[in-house]
């Protein structure tokens, strides 16, 4: 646990320090940290069977990225759901239909609870890397 | 009184018993069976008696005793007198059908009601009956005077109107009077019951006094008032400024708050309220001009505390003082059998059929999208249910019976390895878009079957069809078909020939204007292609390729995956290296060849299920131009899907197939409801799982709820919002969720939400075995439903969920006591007790929940 403490601890304070422009072929919704994107939408699935995605959706420029990694299947029990996910982009968008996919490392569920790929609760120190400083990050 | 005597082997046990009106006419049944015991029973039977209010007859209508006679099972009878009590038991009666007649006697001895019911007497059971008593029916006299003092009235005329408080048909009936001198009398017949009656005294032009009372006649019986003009004239324009049954008034009986009509020329107000309310005791809450007070019988009635019976019509009185300004009759009509709750929290209330017992429904909608809720529960209170209580509820249901269609399922589906060296004569597919004019009948191909372009099929093209005039221009149909599925070389379990896939082509992609499947599927949702702003899509091309291969490698014959779409096909092999490069959908050969004897069919059912699919697929690839490429919006699965599943209902008559709808075809097209016992299409699993998400799409195995609940869902949308109209609405939304619902109803219901669409699914699926529904809660018309688009016209037949089953469920599932639903988002949950006599029930609503009651 304590590891990942610390990971995210790193993740954090580059969230909150080293915000860089966005990559992406659009504007981005959301503000890549160095290689690490940190972004809030709802949860969707979106396609056709069987070549579906879990997307992550921001309303604020209807942008979407799909998911992918250890995550998806927990992240798709939140369909609908307003979510927070830290990840990298592993492959750019395409166009219609293929939006950019990142690899997620971790997520906030609409609990605010922070979990890492796998699902396990990580303990965000209340001083260093609040849920209301990441949200003031994301500018709510 | 006539005076029976008593059997001696009979014991009579009295019980004092809630009074309930009742006012049905007729013979009740009760039966309970066993093979137990001796060779005889006993009958516990309740009466039920109708209101002992008595206005204006010379006969006491007060039910004081009771007789009994009772026939039974050869030639065997019982009589009862004098009985008190309002209740009655009767010991060891020979095993078989009685018939009990029950007769009420007034304190004069006189009959005044009479019921009988038929009790199967079974072995060493006990039986439990109701019997209701109702009035002798037959003829019976009115006489109505008024008088007044002819000095102050000049011009005297007088009015006087009836009507049946008893009958559905309220319409009223004239009443002449005879004028004399301060002096107006009228008399008749009428059947008997409760009428209202109005009169009124003008002089010249002014109503100078008006009267509204209630009339109750007999048969054979004299009813007779008289009424004395005096004092100040009544002030005729003074009326209730507003009536109104309040839930928080009467929170044990009302569900809501009911507003009653007020009706100046008519002097009547009318409230409406569910179907089943106990009317005995509500408090009402009522408006009136200041210094203007409402009485009943002599008594002021405070707003939100006084108490009425109103089994009957109530006549308020106004008056200033001590001034009569004349009366209201306040009729409460329980008469609603679909009402929308919005009462949340702990609460209780009580509904009595006792004259007619009902199924209840509650239907709990959660109309968030995005949140769900705790699950509600309603529990069951003091009550009682007939004894043919329907046992129809949910069971365990066994896994087996699973659907075996689906469109795809799984993302490991293409992981099937193939040599990855193929024989020089088969060119990939690449670039079939830009060089279809090369294609000839045997060409040979590759087809690349996953993301990456690892894995090829090699197949041969068994049809060119070209220059096909169209709505969107001239088309091109390509079908192929892998080597391994084509008769007589391939290896698989059924193979595919010409004559498939001329079937198949002739199915899609035919000469002449909406006559196949390209038609009808285009004019709803326009064309598959055209020109993008994107440089690595494929170009504009009219070329169609259908490719025919043993999807998965599975050789399944009997289910498995029928066909399916991907959007990497439309991309240009220099972003996605696994495109073919070509507008192209892939349907099972296995499924396609499989007959139902030895001979195949167009119709058997695989090649059914296959043609079907043709249009499913079709819509996909329709879905990804006109939504993905043109609107940059990338719709949700269940979204998708859903316009997927209506196309194949909205083609189905046209191509003579069952399709998601499930109705058998034989001869003619079915557009009615079916019969029980449906197995086949979406519903079945449906009625089973109907407490599933919308916009929520399942994976693995669950998969085919989501399939069967986004079918129901559109099928409904399809049956009351413009059928195919309203499919090229969703497709034309820049949206691709649930507001893209919105927006296509934006037309033609401005004001409706996702969430009312949800409620009104609701009830829509509780009355589907119903043709004759409000707006908007239609499945069931009997027969088809018909929109036009693109100038086709469709038709999409009825839908009775009760025909469908599941294992060994019947109908849609629902919960019978406790916990409803599992509060999933935008979701219905479904609770059912059926043959309810009387019953409280008990509510846990959490807060957001629509709660919807049905009485059937």
């Amino acid at each position: 646990m304590i590891g990942y403490r610390r990971t995210l601890l790193a993740i954090m304070l580059l969230c909150l320090l080293c915000v860089l422009p966005a990559a992406g072929r659009r504007e981005q919704p959301s503000k890549a940290i160095s290689d690490l994107l940190l972004i809030r939408g709802t949860i969707v699935l979106t396609g056709n069977e069987p070549h579906t995605s879990l997307v992550i959706r921001s309303e604020k420029v209807r942008d979407d990225h799909v998911l992918v990694g250890e995550a998806v299947a927990l992240l798709t029990a939140y369909q609908q759901e307003a979510v927070i996910v830290v990840g990298t982009i592993v492959t750019a968008a395409i166009g219609p239909g293929f939006p950019a996919s990142l690899d997620v490392h971790f997520f906030r569920t609409p609990d605010r609870v922070w979990h890492d790929a796998g699902g396990r609760v990580i303990l965000v120190p209340q001083d260093v890397a609040s849920d209301a400083k990441i949200l003031e990050f994301l500018g709510e | 009184m006539s005076k029976k005597s008593f059997a001696t082997n009979i014991h009579m046990i009295l019980t004092l018993t809630v009074l309930v009106l009742s006012l049905v006419v007729g013979c009740d049944h009760a039966e309970l069976s066993s093979d137990l015991g001796p060779y005889r029973g006993d009958v516990r039977l309740f009466f039920f008696r109708a209101s002992s209010r008595t206005i204006d007859t010379d006969i006491d209508m007060r039910i004081v005793s009771y007789g009994l006679e009772a026939i039974g099972p050869n030639g065997s009878e019982v009589s009862l007198s004098d009985i008190t009590e309002e209740s009655v038991l009767l010991n060891n009666l020979d095993v078989g059908t009685w018939q009990i007649t029950i007769d009420g006697y007034n304190p004069e001895g006189i009959r005044v009601g009479s019921g009988c019911v038929t009790v199967q007497v079974s072995r060493g059971l006990s039986v439990q009956a109701d019997v209701h008593l109702v009035p002798l029916e037959g003829e019976g006299s009115y006489a109505l005077d008024i008088t007044w003092d002819s000095s102050e009235v000049g011009d005297p005329s007088i009015s006087g109107r009836l009507f049946s408080l008893s009958d559905e048909d309220s319409s009223e009936i004239a009443v002449s009077f005879h004028l004399h001198d301060g002096l107006a009398t009228a008399s008749g017949t009428l059947d008997s019951g409760y009428y209202g009656v109005i009169i009124s005294l003008s002089d010249g032009d002014a109503i100078i006094w008006t009267k509204t009372d209630i009339l109750r006649i007999v048969a054979d019986g004299d009813s007779a008032a008289s009424y004395a003009v005096s004092g100040s004239h009544a002030d005729s324009d003074v009326h209730p400024l507003g009536f109104l049954l309040g839930f928080a008034d009467n929170p044990d009986t009302l569900f809501t708050d009911s507003v009653g009509e007020i009706d100046q020329e008519s002097r009547r107000i009318r409230v409406s309220v569910p179907v089943g309310t106990i009317l005995s005791a509500l408090v009402p809450r009522f408006i009136t001009e200041d210094g203007v007070d409402l009485y009943v019988d002599g008594v002021r009635q405070i707003s939100g505390e006084s108490v009425q019976d109103f089994s009957t019509g109530v006549i308020y009185g106004l008056y200033r003082g001590e001034t009569h300004l004349g009366d209201y009759l306040v009729e409460v009509h329980p008469e609603q059998t679909v009402l929308e709750i919005d009462r949340h929290g702990a609460f209780s209330v009580s509904l009595d059929f006792s004259d007619d017992p009902k199924d209840v429904w509650y239907i709990l909608t959660n109309p968030s999208t995005n949140s769900n809720l705790s699950v509600p529960s309603i529990g069951l209170g003091a009550g009682y249910v007939s004894t043919d209580r329907s046992l129809s509820v949910a069971k365990a249901v066994s896994r087996t019976m699973l659907p075996d269609i689906r469109q795809k399922s799984g993302v490991d589906e293409f992981n099937r390895q193939l040599p990855s060296a193929f024989p020089a004569r088969y060119p990939t597919s690449r670039h079939l878009a830009s060089v279809s004019e090369e294609i000839r009948f045997d060409d040979a191909r590759l087809f690349s079957i996953d993301y990456h372009g690892t894995n090829h099929v090699p197949a041969i093209c068994k049809k060119v069809r070209t220059g096909i005039d169209t709505l969107n221009g001239t088309k091109n149909l390509y079908i192929w078909v892998e080597e391994r599925s084509w008769s007589p070389s391939g290896d698989r379990a059924f193979l595919v020939t010409q004559q498939m896939v001329d079937v198949l082509a002739d199915k899609f992609l035919v000469p002449g204007p909406a006559n196949d499947i390209y038609d009808w599927v285009t004019a709803i949702y326009g064309e598959e292609w055209g020109a993008s702003e994107w440089p690595n899509l494929i170009p504009d091309t009219d070329d169609i390729h259908i490719l025919l291969k043993d999807i998965d490698g599975d050789d399944s014959t009997d289910g498995g995956v029928l066909g399916y779409y991907w959007a990497k096909d439309n991309y240009l092999a220099s972003s996605i290296s696994g495109s073919n490069e070509s507008l192209v959908f892939y349907l099972d050969s296995v499924l396609l060849a499989n007959p139902d004897g030895t001979e195949w069919e167009a119709d058997d059912y695989w090649p059914g299920k296959q043609i079907s699919t043709l249009a499913h697929e079709f819509q996909h690839m329709i879905h990804f131009y006109q939504k993905n490429v043109l609107r940059d919006v990338s719709s949700e699965v269940w979204l998708n899907e859903m316009c997927s599943l209506v196309t194949e209902d909205l083609v189905a008559d046209k191509l003579m197939l069952s399709g998601p709808r499930g109705v058998p075809v034989a001869g003619t097209f079915d557009y009615s409801g079916g019969t029980p016992g449906l197995l086949e299409g979406r519903l079945p699993l449906f009625n089973r799982y109907n407490d599933q998400s919308v916009n929520v799409w399942l994976s693995g195995d669950e998969v085919l709820r989501s399939y069967a609940t986004a079918y129901a869902f559109g099928a409904y949308l399809c049956r009351n919002h413009g059928g195919a109209t309203l499919f090229n609405a969703i497709m034309d939304a820049q949206e691709g969720d649930h507001r893209a619902i919105e927006a296509a109803l934006a037309t033609s219901c401005p004001d409706l939400t996702f969430a009312d669409v949800l409620v009104d699914w609701g009830k829509a699926v509780v009355l589907s075995d119903s043709t004759d529904t409000e707006p908007y809660t239609s499945y069931n018309n009997g027969s088809w439903f018909a929109s036009s688009q693109g100038g086709v016209e469709y038709h999409v037949g009825s839908i009775n969920l009760e025909n469908y089953s599941y294992a060994s469920q019947a109908g849609p599932h629902h919960t019978i006591s406790g916990t409803v639903g599992r509060g999933l988002k935008a979701s219905n949950a479904y609770f059912k007790e059926s043959s309810v006599v009387r019953r409280t029930y008990e509510f846990s609503i959490p807060d957001g929940y629509v709660m919807t009651l049905v009485v059937r």
